[in-house]
């Protein structure tokens, strides 16, 4: 980062530190440019930069009491930035780990399904999350306990029960949006 | 959720915030705290009488210069690893050279000594926990607006820090001299209390402590994605 630059962003966050909206609006539009190259010279895939870039933003808000007048803004900002980054690598790993692992489970038997009900719950499901989806499969096409599913899956019991949860809420959601429009 | 409407959203609940003081400042803070408090301490716990000849001796005052220099580099180290910036390598580098120096001057004089015994060292233990702990709880209060980012090295270096002290403390007030009672109730407690700080730093700097902090974050990312 310039210097000039540097010192103008430093003046905003100081600016935003006590209060004033326009120069830390100002502020975050100007820093959101910069991460973004920032973020794409180092990551692949445009939404996966955005969804950094947006958790970068974030936790820059939350730690803006952190920086400390004097000093030069932009180490400050990229390794707030850059631990976003790492983090999001980490998440990202661990789904890929539950993915592979979901990938060797066989696949359940297709239940037959004898009414046209039936049929629509079973491609709400397929539209849930790949771990929404395979749990509610495994609980309820495959009849698995939560313990089974939690020990398969390598996961808690609560958090098998949590996901599987959400993804009945998105279920019973995509057939309230289906009546409402009907 | 569009960058632009997350920027929108910041702006209008952003309130005037209180910057953090330099990392020397608090430095400064803590180690006025702790020097006061260890004095205290040691006089009300007991310091032993020490003749001239072992404050002047050369074993005697390097143990000393060493635990102070650790104690005082790491917590300068807690304080700017907790700043987000370019850290140099030596923050967590130069505490750990004057750990192994440390280990090194406790290691020696065992070989050297030919009778050593560990002796009872319970006392010791309390009071490594009773010099140590006001000056860790007032680091820790003093770290509950830093951004911690590398949790592993500060929590690791964040307990030593605390342990030291109380280490520094025993030298005043335990009367045994023997290096294998050093090395056994004055020093692996320190080296103990550090590891398990350093595997223990998701658990108690991060979820009770920056816990909320960041939960926070992530629900408002949540809500800002929806």
């Amino acid at each position: 980062m310039k210097p000039e630059l540097d010192q103008k962003l430093a003046a905003l966050l100081l600016e935003a530190q006590e209060g004033n909206l326009d120069a830390y609006e100002s502020f975050l539009k100007e820093i959101s440019g910069l991460l973004r190259d920032f973020l794409s010279k180092r990551m692949q895939g445009a939404e996966s930069i955005e969804d950094v870039l947006q958790e970068s933003l974030l936790a820059v808000h939350r730690a803006r009491h952190s920086y400390i007048p004097g000093r030069a803004l932009g180490p400050w900002l990229y390794t707030i930035s850059e631990n976003r980054m790492i983090d999001f690598f980490r998440r990202h790993r661990k789904i890929q780990r539950i993915e592979n692992a979901l990938l060797q489970i066989p696949k359940p038997p297709l239940v037959k399904l004898e009414n046209f009900r039936g049929e629509r719950v079973l491609a709400a499901v397929q539209k849930l999350p790949p771990l929404q989806r395979k749990i509610i499969e495994l609980l309820k096409l495959s009849d698995m306990s939560v313990k089974e599913v939690a020990t398969l899956l390598k996961m808690t019991e609560s958090a098998v029960k949590v996901t599987a949860f959400r993804g009945y809420s998105v279920i019973r959601k995509l057939f309230g949006n289906e009546q409402s429009e009907n | 959720m569009k960058t632009e409407k997350l920027i929108h959203q910041l702006v209008t609940e952003t309130q005037p915030i209180k910057p953090l003081a330099p990392p020397l400042n608090r430095f400064f803070k803590w180690v006025v705290f702790a020097f006061v408090y260890f004095t205290v301490a040691v006089y009300f716990i007991g310091a032993r009488p020490i003749p001239i000849e072992t404050i002047t001796h050369p074993a005697f005052l390097f143990q000393i210069i060493l635990i102070l220099s650790l104690v005082l580099t790491a917590a300068i180290s807690v304080f700017f690893l907790t700043i987000p910036n370019k850290q140099s390598v030596w923050l967590f580098l130069a505490p750990i050279a004057l750990l192994m120096v440390w280990t090194a001057s406790i290691a020696i004089p065992l070989f050297s000594h030919g009778d050593i015994h560990a002796g009872a060292g319970l006392k010791c233990l309390r009071n490594i926990l009773i010099v140590g702990m006001p000056p860790g709880v007032f680091l820790f209060y003093m770290l509950r607006r830093t951004v911690i980012l590398n949790l592993r090295t500060v929590g690791f270096l964040f307990i030593l820090t605390t342990t030291a002290v109380g280490c520094l403390g025993t030298r005043f007030i335990c009367r045994n001299e023997d290096p294998l009672h050093f090395l056994i109730w004055h020093y692996m407690p320190v080296i103990l209390s550090g590891s398990l700080g350093a595997l223990t730093a998701h658990v108690v700097l991060l979820k009770d402590y920056l816990g909320p902090h960041i939960k926070a974050m992530q629900s408002n990312m949540e809500r800002y994605r929806k």
